[in-house]
């Protein structure tokens, strides 16, 4: 049977309609202001270096939980987190009476490009940890990780088990050598380290290019066909120029971190095969005894569930909890069920511990 | 008194004025070769601008391959042993050159598997219009016909991105890019160093020197 049933007159009406659309979602877009990278209150409340800490503002009555620290990817910016007030995980977990924190890891610059993970896991969030058990008077802290923030947090908990209470991540890769995943497979025979030493910190733009590389005619045609789909709704418009923006958002990353972020996990798969070291300290992922929720999307192509769902059998802990998110790898921060159910599922666990 | 040096460099100009040895006639040859796809390729141009009849796109296209062979192929053939004053210099640009000729098969190689993809979403686009199930919806519009478009490129991409051929092409570009870029970075520091400015190398040096004395100083303030 053939499909193709296209009249050519009102393929003709089609265009026009399209091209007009188009101009006219085009015209609206130039009218809108620069998105702002977050909509909710905080204050910065420690800083070292490009790393700053903030506290977020309740919103409303304390739960009477210990703080809650977000630990945000390298790759990209963490006002994904706060995108707008009803598209916010920060907000729906501030709504719940959460004392919410964020680390914000900044741009690296080229002064940077010595930074190793060590830095990152033991040093900036260990230290970021340190200034809330202080400031709060906790002993540790609920800690939530995100994408690759979750294989930092993850990484955290296992060399500082007395620091974190509980552990939640989210769409991280734990195991990033099973077939699904084709970043892994791309970056496998990559001399990252000959790559670092040319580059230097790794642009941003690189990675760019690669992550639309994934799905090449997805991200950069058919997307931008449906601006002809919202273009007299200026609401909708805002709502794709805010991802516009926090897409190709993306901090260098720097050199030394990435080549070993690459070369360990990537390449060795060191989390899930061993031989992990951080600040000359063996990372076992067994030592982490605290409580886990671990969620993942069911349609990520980034970090597909075969990559997360391990998890279960590598960590120490007995109180594992494992979520899935019927979306993708986007959805799961902005899509509105995500709004409503993934802030209530994460209030709701740390509650009970 | 002879005058080792004295000798070597007269024996160098007179071959050169002469055209004689085999390094000066390969640079020539070089030069001359170069400059003949110059020409060819700006006739070329004239007469595609000009609409001269009996240049198709088809010709056209087939034109510059050739040219951009023939390219390829004076490239490949100058490997002439450095010598001279410039011999550092004339180094850098060679294998700034080689690097560059890398770089080009390597992209020719991904874009011949991205050409492969290319072909076999077109043949799914048929399969999925023609031999569709009886079940399957009427395409009654562009915009669903560019939808199933992007689908079944998709579908083909992802199956040529997934396999060992497409990573090891990848790689090897991303390799090739890296040598370029490192040669480019170095012709670019030679001249750099010639103007007594400071390059990427000498301040990575320091950067890597004090994220070190950093690291000490914040163990010994620990202790």
């Amino acid at each position: 049977m053939n499909r193709l049933a296209i009249d050519a007159a009102q393929a003709a009406r089609e265009i026009a309609d399209f091209s007009s659309r188009m101009a006219a979602g085009t015209r609206a877009l130039a009218t809108l202001e620069a998105p702002a990278e977050g909509c909710s209150d905080r204050d910065a409340v420690y800083q070292e270096e490009r790393v700053v800490l903030y506290r977020y503002r309740p919103l409303a009555p304390s739960a009477g939980l210990p703080p809650l620290l977000i630990c945000y990817a390298l790759v990209n910016r963490p006002y994904m987190m706060d995108l707008q007030p009803e598209r916010s995980l920060i907000r729906g977990l501030l709504m719940r009476g959460l004392d919410v924190y964020l680390v914000d890891w900044g741009y690296p610059g080229q002064a940077d490009r010595f930074l190793e993970l060590d830095d990152y896991v033991n040093r900036y969030l260990g230290n970021c940890i340190d200034h809330i058990r202080r400031a709060i008077g906790v002993p540790a802290v609920n800690l939530l990780g995100v994408c690759q923030g979750g294989t930092l947090a993850l990484c955290h908990a296992a060399l500082h088990p007395e620091a974190v209470r509980n552990l939640v991540t989210m769409v991280t890769p734990v195991d990033f050598h099973t077939p699904e995943n084709l970043l892994s497979k791309w970056v496998r025979g990559v001399d990252v380290d000959r790559m670092v030493e040319v580059f230097g910190n790794i642009p941003g733009e690189l990675m760019n290019a690669t992550f639309l590389s994934l799905m090449p005619l997805r991200l950069t045609s058919q997307k931008y066909a449906g601006i002809a789909d919202i273009a007299d709704d200026p609401a909708a418009l805002a709502n794709f120029l805010r991802m516009e923006k926090w897409i190709f958002d993306s901090p260098d990353q720097a050199g030394a971190a990435f080549a070993q972020f690459v070369r360990w996990f990537f390449q060795e798969n060191r989390l899930v095969l061993g031989g992990l070291v951080m600040g000359g300290r063996r990372v076992d992922l067994r030592l982490v005894d605290c409580p886990v929720l671990n969620i993942h999307a069911s349609q990520d192509h980034l970090v597909p569930p075969s990559a997360t769902l391990p998890l279960r059998g590598l960590v120490g802990s007995r109180d594992y909890t494992g979520f899935e998110f019927d979306g993708g790898h986007i959805g799961i921060y902005v899509s509105a069920r995500a709004q409503e159910l993934l802030p209530r599922t994460i209030a709701e666990w740390l509650e009970k511990r | 008194m002879t005058d080792p040096l004295g000798e070597a460099q007269q024996e160098f100009l007179r071959q050169a004025l002469d055209g004689g040895g085999e390094a000066v006639r390969r640079i020539r040859e070089f030069g001359e070769d170069y400059l003949g796809i110059a020409r060819e390729l700006w006739k070329l141009v004239e007469s595609r601008a000009a609409s001269e009849p009996g240049v198709s796109p088809q010709a056209f296209r087939a034109s510059l391959d050739h040219l951009h062979d023939g390219l390829k192929e004076k490239f490949e053939r100058l490997h002439v042993p450095v010598f001279g004053p410039l011999q550092a210099q004339q180094q850098a640009t060679e294998q700034l050159m080689a690097a560059t000729l890398r770089w080009q098969r390597a992209s020719s190689r991904l874009g011949e598997l991205l050409s492969a993809a290319a072909t076999a979403a077109v043949e799914n686009l048929v399969v999925a219009l023609a031999n569709a199930p009886a079940t399957a919806p009427p395409i009654t519009s562009l915009r669903q016909l560019h939808d199933l478009w992007v689908d079944c490129g998709e579908r083909a991409y992802g199956e040529v991105a997934h396999s060992d051929d497409f990573a090891a092409a990848q790689c090897k570009l991303l390799s090739a890019m890296v040598e370029m870029r490192f040669e480019q970075r170095r012709v670019i520091e030679e001249w750099a160093r010639a103007f007594n400015l400071p390059t990427r190398a000498e301040i990575d040096a320091i950067h890597g020197r004090l994220h070190e004395l950093a690291r000490v100083l914040r163990e010994e303030l620990k202790r």
